[in-house]
């Protein structure tokens, strides 16, 4: 009994220094890889336990070797967008202006008492209110309602009214996101041109967000020389 | 970038400790098969003197190794030939050539086993 008691303490203490190590994002939102290393990393912990003949490195080495393996795939995936898109997938847009895309919704496997669910746990009874709808990575569902559908704010005036369609992150850290050039109804050339009165190039952008009106929001790279 | 360097670090030092452990499973393999195959020609000349002295030294090895073999090996395996290995010096003294025999050949076995599953082989990883 001795012996399961101090393992549980160890065991314990290793959790905690793997979800460290991990980092923040696991206490929040879970991606799939992230979700699979937090039960593998349980059901190894519990083995360890709940066996006393194996070996405590039997359960701390592999424990560390896919927290390892989480931390640089996270890594890999924050430089390159491919290998992100291949992970993680992409968010889908699953309605548009009110009407859902039946095809995106049939490929999610998703009913339509699945999204109207989401949509009622986002406030949204009326699916009319809806302009766009994006079924994250994570399977969660973000909602931008119709401008005449948000609450009202102090910075709703004339000059932004009918602002129907959301912002698309249009540069991120430093790459020019093709699709949303095509979403905003621009060219190459007007960014350069927009960030040109900036005195920027797209490398030195941290964010650049536009919508369908080309109403722009940029942030620079910290440290840019 | 602290969490990846320290993957980086952690990654080889796992990787250093499985080769470690690989290491030390053959070595032990190795030294505890070479030993019994001198107990078992020293039952089969039937030399009481040098059976005894080879059934001690086995013990003396296990004895000393045993405490680093629990860390990498599950602890019933462990135990398991620890048990097959105390019983030799009362059967090397007292017990039949067969008895003596049987209980070799099956440390013998426990311990290539233990080998044979550490092992880096395809049929192991599947």
């Amino acid at each position: 009994m001795s012996v399961a008691f101090i393992r549980t303490i160890i065991i314990y203490f290793l959790v905690i220094a793997a979800l460290r190590i991990m980092g923040k994002r696991q206490l929040g939102e879970l991606q799939p890889s992230e979700l699979v290393v937090t039960i593998l990393v349980s059901n190894l912990a519990t083995m360890s336990i709940e066996d006393s003949n194996i070996p405590l490195m039997g359960t701390v080495m592999p424990i560390f070797v896919l927290v390892s393996c989480e931390v640089l795939l996270s890594y890999f995936i924050l430089k390159s967008p491919m290998t992100q898109k291949l992970i993680f997938g992409n968010p889908r847009i699953v309605v548009r202006n009110g009407v859902i895309d039946q095809k995106e919704l049939r490929s999610l496997r998703w009913t339509v008492e699945d999204i109207s669910e989401q949509l009622r746990a986002g406030g949204v009874f009326d699916i009319s209110e809806v302009s766009m709808a994006i079924v994250e990575t994570s399977g969660n569902l973000s909602v931008y309602q119709n401008y005449r559908s948000r609450p009202m704010s102090i910075e709703m005036d004339e000059t932004r009214s009918g602002e129907d369609d959301p912002p698309m992150v249009m540069i991120s850290d430093g790459k020019i996101v093709e699709d949303t050039l095509n979403y905003c109804g621009v060219d190459r050339k007007w960014l350069d041109d927009t960030l040109g009165q900036k005195q920027l190039v797209p490398k030195d952008v941290f964010i650049m967000t536009c919508n369908k009106k080309r109403s722009y929001t940029i942030m620079e790279k910290e440290g840019r020389k | 970038m602290k969490r990846v360097i320290t993957s980086l670090v952690l990654l080889p030092l796992m990787l250093g400790f499985s080769l470690f452990s690989m290491n030390k499973v053959n070595y032990l393999e190795g030294a505890v098969l070479r030993m019994t195959t001198e107990i078992l020609e020293a039952s089969n000349a039937e030399e009481t003197r040098r059976l005894i002295d080879e059934v001690e030294g086995l013990v003396s090895f296990w004895k000393k190794e045993e405490r680093v073999f629990r860390i990498l090996v599950r602890h019933n395996q462990v135990e398991s030939i620890g048990i097959a290995i105390a019983r030799l010096p009362a059967l090397a003294k007292h017990g039949s050539k067969s008895d003596l025999q049987s209980e070799v050949l099956a440390i013998r076995w426990e311990i290539s086993d233990i080998k044979n599953t550490e092992a880096f082989k395809l049929g192991n990883v599947f």
